[in-house]
């Protein structure tokens, strides 16, 4: 039986979401209703960014500025001393209650003899929050995202850009994805 | 000071790290189009096999790849075999003998000079995949006889490139391929199949790819015939799931990926599952990520 961290990892995800997801309903209701009258200050979000697929590492840090309607997060990959790839993420949310489609662009270096090449991909998808705790001190969410490789360049071989003639052109640049935020709010002022 | 902490530091790290574990696959060339940026409109037609076996490493005097993948279609209509990836373009279609022809010139003139056939110096690999379908739709699938007659097809193309290394002094190694398990048997039931084998290994290969229904293309590996010697398979890493990899590993195929293009995705199966072979259409990235770790550290 092989030792699986992304298994572990899982694991620990899910149980973040049965955790938090039950009591996150109740709270979130409650969130909403304060929703209505709160004064809707800007956020600072800073957490972990965790995913079962294989397009990024396992963890990554992001940190983000929220508003009542919108979102902008920045995620960074620290594990690039496993194996010097990294994947950048900057992404930004629209709120439809706890529904926040989202639109994004990631960078993923991956090491190569010359250098490193770089791969550019659109993200495409939609979160859902699981609420807060700890008086809002702590949120998470949960996305599903569709990944999209549009061209890639450098680290010494021939770039190559995205293209629909047939599914052999694009299969392996499509891919899909689910990821969990845990982030701590800073600056809270009702959401 | 710091020179000494260096010194111990390095080594410690490379071993955490598990450097010292090389993990060095057979680079296969897909759809005999593995210069980059690959264009599939281009897959197993000649020029693109005469520009891959040119892939030559200058620095290190070997080529870059291990093997070529060469597609065969046995067109009905015309009762013809071909190296084809589908009929999408038959005017670009040539006899199947001519890949191979092409293929034992070249690695005849590398092994008369000395120069590696290979990018490891060791075997070239062969893949022989058999076209399931003798038209333009998927649905059109052999028949009884041209199930033989595209089984005696291959079995002639690895009889030439097994002659042509003995002849020279140089390995190859054959593997046949292919999404139908009618015409693994078919190969199995050629009369000169069990003849070839005797001086470089010969074997049979599952294909699998993007399942149904998706694809039409990809069959359980339950209906593939379990005693006619299959030791192979070949997937794709995107649309494999790690259950499907455990249970081919338990039936003792050796595992095989092949791949369209290179992404993080990729490199992750790659890296947890080490396949044997990796035939991809974008050999030198596929080698230059591979060979990243000799110039690490």
């Amino acid at each position: 039986m092989k030792w699986n961290w992304r298994g572990f990892w899982l694991a620990c995800l899910v149980a973040g979401v049965v955790v938090m997801a039950g009591p996150g309903v109740a709270v979130a209701d409650e969130v909403a209703e304060v929703d209505e009258s709160c004064d809707c200050k800007p956020t600072i979000e800073v957490g972990a960014n965790l995913r079962t697929d294989f397009g990024v590492h396992f963890l990554r840090l992001d940190a983000a500025f929220s508003t009542e309607r919108f979102r902008a997060l920045l995620v960074v990959d620290p594990m690039v001393w496993t194996d010097g790839q990294t994947s950048t993420d900057v992404v930004g949310f629209y709120r439809f209650s706890r529904w926040e489609p989202f639109v994004g662009w990631r960078l993923n270096t991956i090491p190569i003899v010359e250098g490193s090449q770089l791969q550019h991909n659109l993200l495409l998808g939609t979160a859902l929050g699981f609420g807060d705790f700890w008086e809002g001190r702590i949120s998470g969410q949960w996305g599903f995202e569709m990944a999209m490789m549009l061209y890639k360049h450098g680290g010494g071989v021939p770039s190559n850009t995205i293209q629909f003639a047939s599914g052999r052109y694009y299969i392996d640049f499509v891919n899909f994805g689910m990821f969990a935020r845990f982030h701590y709010n800073i600056g809270l002022g009702g959401r | 000071m710091r020179a000494r902490w260096t010194m111990w530091c390095w080594p410690a790290v490379a071993l955490l790290m598990g450097c010292g574990e090389e993990y060095s696959p057979s680079v296969i060339c897909h759809n005999a189009n593995c210069v980059e940026p690959a264009n599939p409109s281009d897959d197993s037609t000649m020029e693109t096999l005469e520009a891959s076996l040119e892939l030559f490493d200058e620095e290190r005097g070997r080529p870059l790849i291990d093997g070529m993948e060469i597609d065969t279609f046995w067109w009905g209509d015309e009762e013809r075999c071909l190296m084809a990836h589908d009929l999408d373009q038959p005017d670009r279609a040539v006899d199947a003998m001519e890949p191979v022809e092409r293929i034992n010139a070249v690695l005849s003139e590398r092994a008369q000079a000395g120069i590696p056939v290979t990018r490891q110096a060791e075997r070239f690999t062969i893949l022989i995949e058999l076209k399931g379908h003798v038209t333009p739709s998927k649905a059109d699938e052999h028949s009884d006889e041209e199930l033989a007659w595209h089984a005696a097809c291959a079995v002639g193309m690895a009889r030439s490139l097994i002659d042509q290394a003995d002849l020279d002094g140089y390995e190859v190694e054959i593997a046949f391929m292919s999404f139908a398990p009618a015409l693994l048997q078919a190969l199995y039931d050629d009369p000169d199949f069990a003849g070839l084998g005797v001086d470089h290994p010969v074997r049979l290969t599952i294909l699998q790819g993007i399942p149904r229904p998706l694809d039409s293309q990809t069959i359980p590996v339950d209906e593939f015939p379990a005693d006619i010697g299959i030791d192979k398979i070949s997937v794709h890493p995107h649309w494999t799931s790690r259950a499907e990899i455990e249970a081919y590993e338990s039936r003792g195929l050796e595992l095989g990926f092949w791949m369209f293009n290179v992404v993080p995705e990729t490199l992750h199966q790659i890296d947890y599952y080490r396949p044997a072979y990796i035939t991809t259409s974008h050999a030198p990235t596929m080698v230059s990520w591979l060979e990243r770790s000799r110039f690490s550290w």
